[in-house]
């Protein structure tokens, strides 16, 4: 009963999955038809996958779930906010993902209108193998780099000494305003440092809010009006902001 | 990128083979829960990384990360469940479950694979090593090709084959000791 050799009986189950070519098809199907053990074979192995294809039939994709990914991978505001908990899950998976941090969440914070753009640029980031367009710890790099980019280069300030590295810069578009960003990392976090123009919603002087597991910190200086966002801890992240007001 | 364009190619590359996704990673995960977590997880990784796609085969390449993924997750939620080939005598090739396979051909093979029903099937599924029950999904669920599915699983063809027939005459020997 033994079959000739393996490699025949690996040829028929190639054969009935329809892999040979017909040279070899046709050489398999001779050797069926001359050997009754793997005639035998070649029923159960059809039968096998008769069943298989009836009994595990293609399921349709749940539209929750589909819904659910969709919020995972284009993280938008509009679906999270009724949607907290299961939402901030995904988004922490994205994060750990990405290494990096993103997702903003300012209506409160002096960028209200239209988040949606503010938004997708973090997205974006989020989505980028780096979360920084130029990468150097040396401020007199990162600074430059604005240069030419972007109308009015922000203050690049190096905290290093207190813990803050610098990793480096990039633009975020916010209602088509491209705005500089500098990525700093206190251990594993990393810190958005957005600087905004100033309007008539921007912080008068110090707000802080915490969303979805991040911290985020904004306040109007000289002119200027500054975003920080991060899943530091909100103590860190507010002495981030101090020294980095302090320093400028 | 605009959005609108990462919308498109979500949507091109990533969302017709979803299915494919859901039902791949809970045959391997065994769990709908985990196996959505793991579905989601992939899929922002897939998006993370799409412009490293080639542009053909975007069901492989869903395949090949969602696979990736959910070995990751088991190693870390549940290391016991990735019982390894290197567990299995490759010595042994054929011989087991062609062994059950013969001792019980005495009765009408049709019955015996009839007979089974739709748990008992996927019990015998589940408690397959898990690369003999990924090679075995992929073609006869979901009707991935040999090539195809040494890409997703970084196995040669002939290890993909030998896998599958191993898995196949397991599963027809399990069904034939039931039906006696």
């Amino acid at each position: 009963m033994a079959y000739a050799d393996e490699r025949d009986e690996l040829l028929v189950h190639a054969y009935l999955d329809g892999e040979l070519d017909v040279a070899t098809a046709l050489t398999v199907e001779r050797k069926i038809d001359a050997d009754p053990a793997l005639q035998k074979l070649a029923r159960e192995i059809s039968l096998l996958k008769k069943t298989l294809a009836e009994t595990f039939p293609a399921e349709p994709f749940p539209l929750q779930l589909r819904r659910r990914i969709e919020s995972a991978v284009f993280v938008r505001r509009r679906q999270w906010a009724p949607r907290g908990a299961l939402l901030a899950a995904s988004l922490l998976v994205a994060v750990a993902l990405s290494g990096s941090l993103t997702m903003i969440q300012l209506r409160d914070n002096g960028l209200s209108g239209n988040n949606t753009e503010l938004i997708d640029a973090h997205v974006r980031a989020l989505m980028a193998t780096q979360p920084i367009d130029v990468a150097s710890s040396d401020q007199h790099t990162v600074k430059p780099w604005f240069n030419g980019r972007i109308a009015q280069a922000p203050r690049v300030i190096d905290l290093h000494d207190h813990g803050f590295d610098l990793v480096g810069g990039r633009i975020d578009v916010v209602n088509d305003i491209p705005l500089p960003t500098l990525v700093y990392r206190r251990r594993q976090h990393v810190i958005s440092l957005t600087e905004t123009t100033v309007n008539k919603n921007s912080p008068k002087s110090f707000a802080s809010q915490a969303k979805n597991g991040f911290n985020i910190i904004g306040w109007s200086d000289g002119g200027r009006s500054y975003v920080a966002v991060s899943d530091l801890n909100a103590a860190e992240l507010e002495s981030f902001t101090q020294l980095f007001r302090e320093a400028s | 990128m605009s959005p609108n364009d990462d919308r498109g190619r979500f949507e091109t590359v990533v969302a017709p083979y979803l299915a494919d996704a859901q039902a791949f990673a809970r045959w391997l995960i065994r769990n709908r829960a985990d196996a959505e977590d793991v579905v989601q997880e992939a899929c922002v990784r897939a998006f993370r990384a799409i412009d490293q796609f080639s542009g053909s085969n975007g069901r492989a390449w869903l395949l090949t990360i969602v696979r990736n993924t959910a070995f990751t997750w088991l190693k870390e939620k549940r290391a016991e469940a990735l019982v390894s080939m290197d567990e299995l005598n490759e010595s042994e090739r054929l011989a087991v479950e062609r062994g059950a396979l013969l001792e019980s051909s005495t009765s009408p093979e049709g019955e015996m694979i009839a007979a089974a029903d739709a748990v008992e099937l996927e019990r015998h599924i589940a408690a397959l090593p898990t690369e003999f029950r990924e090679v075995l999904v992929l073609r006869d669920m979901r009707g991935l090709d040999y090539r195809e599915i040494a890409r997703i699983t970084g196995a040669p063809i002939g290890t993909v084959m030998s896998r599958l027939a191993r898995a196949r005459q397991r599963l027809i020997g399990q069904m034939k000791q039931k039906g006696l």
